[in-house]
């Protein structure tokens, strides 16, 4: 069998290299541009769902990170405490749905599904529906929330999207989570 | 003259050489992202973008890629670019982002931008390179648009957003109804193009860029000499 | 609770995910490779096998090398070159070491480089890699997904060549002819998937 020769190796390797060594500076450079800006985004998206979720407060504060979820207080002008937005996160029909919930003395002011794209279009989409989640309004956060389909009883329960059990559910328990981190965290003070 | 042939290199991938109708390349975004007419059209833009930089460099750099690496320096450029439209998409179209999902990054696997690379900029110059790339991403954005609104019409009774009809039927935006209405749209292109006596596709491989690397194998293998629909594929 | 969620995210990819018909992705070689029995298996199995090894190199790769250095953006590219690597390392060992081997799956290696369906499944893996929840991935759910993936493309594969034996046979108008009536087909393959739909969890709840 002939040798390769040293041109042979040498020529090709060394401009793949170069091309890579290009590609590689453009992308360092691409991503110190907008890096700052992806990050504004993701931030803006979470902000805009806790306006949402407890539209009385000013400004948000965060009081603590768990494992489930982070919790932020609102306050207003005064810097008084108005409500309670938590994000929590619990995993859907395609992937993860993440919901902000806003609770205030005890009971739940609003949600809002702020992620959940991987989802199917028409069906666990509807989720983020304002018909579906304002069912949670007024709902009490320190008793479970069900579907309504599982339990005939009064109170906590909430119709889900049609088709949608799974991504319905989903909500449901992010909600639920969300009501357990505001026990636990802010308990009987407020 | 030089106008007319630049024109023809821009329309040609529009209708004639439409790559998601004609050549059936790019199934895998096809089917997957069209559920809606908006979603159509982020991915057609974000591919034509990829498609016409792409095809930019490699037609700059085509004298000077040794043949050897062509097909790994191919995908490393175009990986690149993929990068900087999916940094870009994130940071002034957030939303397309979070739509898209996966499917974004996975343009640098689509056989369209590696097909046209590997068959057209590699051989000409950068100029009809551009409009070739510019063509058919419009061409692939045509048909993504097509399915997109058809899709989005009878699975949720809207067109951007727009309610137009009353009934939903749902199958259509799930994974059966994205086979079912691509297979009728080629179905209807099929049949246009057999009105005008022209070859009918039947198989994704006719148009891959790898069909040169199957055919060799596939022949051996199968014993399918006459047969040119057996031809082991791929890419997607 | 280990075991059960690995079992749950195994079967997850192979029943409610499928990666060709509910995830459409690796749709040409479904297409194209799916008319013999045995070319659809061949296919499949080579694809399972370099879905598996993509991510057992690509997952360490993200989670300890670009991620801590603030590179995660260079994530497209380093995985594709990774996967043409490792395809092109695969198939001279094969066939050096194992030619048997060889014959009957290497002839699929080269194809699989840009199948969209393996850098799917590395990327999708590390989707699900979320420090903040309880739902996160390890190790070794990602080496289960992706093993799951390639199986239920197998499977996905096997079915639809059944279905297009079938086809062959039949008698369809002139129009659909080839591969429309293919995707119709599929289609249907498809709809059959969808009955999966919420299987996994009434079979194994989390919870």
């Amino acid at each position: 069998m002939k040798k390769m020769n040293f041109k042979e190796i040498f020529i090709p390797t060394i401009s793949l290299f170069i091309i890579c060594l290009f590609i590689t500076a453009a992308l360092a450079v691409t991503n110190a541009v907008t890096s700052t800006k992806i990050a504004e985004n993701e931030a803006l998206s979470q902000q805009q769902s806790m306006k949402i979720v407890c539209p009385d407060a000013k400004s948000f504060e965060l009081v603590k990170e768990t494992e489930d979820g982070e919790i932020y207080k609102g306050l207003d002008e005064n810097s008084q405490t108005v409500g309670y937005a938590i994000s929590s996160v619990a995993s859907g029909y395609g992937g993860q749905i993440k919901v902000m919930t806003g609770i205030n003395d005890g009971k739940i002011i609003g949600i809002d599904v702020y992620y959940n794209d991987d989802e199917t279009p028409g069906l666990g989409k509807n989720t983020s529906n304002e018909s579906f989640t304002s069912q949670f309004k007024g709902l009490v956060s320190d008793d479970s929330i069900v579907v309504s389909k599982d339990y005939a009883g009064e109170g906590q329960q909430v119709d889900a999207v049609t088709s949608s059990t799974i991504s319905s559910k989903a909500v449901i328990d992010a909600v639920n989570k969300a009501c357990d981190i505001y026990h636990q965290e802010v308990g009987g003070e407020q | 003259m030089a106008t007319k042939s630049y024109m023809q290199e821009f329309t040609k991938g529009i209708i004639k050489e439409n790559p998601v109708l004609c050549l059936v390349l790019g199934t895998c975004p096809t089917l997957a992202v069209t559920t809606s007419a908006s979603n159509a059209i982020g991915m057609g833009v974000a591919a034509t973008a990829v498609l016409m930089c792409s095809n930019a460099v490699i037609s700059m750099l085509r004298k000077v890629i040794p043949d050897k690496v062509r097909i790994p320096a191919y995908i490393t450029i175009i990986a690149g670019f993929v990068t900087i439209v999916q940094m870009i998409v994130k940071a002034f179209a957030p939303t397309i982002n979070d739509s898209l999902g996966i499917f974004l990054p996975l343009i640098v696997v689509n056989c369209i931008i590696l097909g046209r690379a590997e068959m057209y900029a590699s051989k000409n110059p950068v100029f009809p390179s551009i409009l070739d790339g510019l063509g058919m991403g419009v061409g692939f954005t045509a048909a993504l648009l097509c399915m997109g609104i058809i899709r989005e019409l009878l699975g949720s009774g809207t067109v951007f957003g727009v309610q137009l009809i009353p009934v939903q039927i749902l199958i259509f935006i799930l994974p059966p109804g994205g086979f079912f209405v691509f297979g009728m749209l080629i179905a209807i292109a099929n049949k246009l193009n057999s009105k005008a006596g022209k070859k009918v596709v039947d198989s994704p491989c006719q148009g891959c860029p790898m069909s040169k690397t199957c055919k060799s194998f596939a022949c051996e293998k199968e014993n399918c000499e006459n047969s040119d629909k057996e031809v082991a594929p791929d890419v997607s | 609770m280990l075991v059960k969620s690995l079992v749950s995210v195994f079967l997850a990819a192979i029943l409610t995910e499928n990666y060709v018909l509910c995830k459409f992705l690796g749709i040409c070689p479904f297409l194209g490779v799916s008319k013999k029995l045995n070319t659809a298996v061949g296919m499949s199995v080579a694809v399972t096998f370099v879905m598996v090894l993509a991510t057992a190199v690509t997952f360490p790769i993200y989670q300890y090398l670009l991620v801590p250095n603030d590179l995660a953006y260079l994530q497209t590219i380093v995985f594709i070159l990774i996967i043409a690597g490792l395809v092109q390392l695969v198939e001279i060992v094969l066939k050096k070491y194992i030619p048997s081997l060889y014959q009957s799956l290497g002839v699929y290696l080269p194809l699989i480089t840009t199948n969209c369906a393996i850098l799917g499944v590395t990327m999708l893996v590390l989707q699900k890699v979320d420090t903040t929840t309880a739902y996160t991935y390890t190790y070794g759910h990602a080496l289960v997904n992706s093993l799951g993936a390639g199986v239920g493309f197998l499977v996905a594969m096997v079915m639809f060549a059944g279905v297009r034996s079938r086809i062959e046979t039949a008698d369809i108008p002139k129009s659909l002819k080839g591969l429309p009536i293919t995707l119709v087909a599929a289609s249907l393959v498809a709809l059959s998937f969808l009955g999966f739909s919420g299987f996994v969890d009434k079979l194994i709840p989390l919870q």
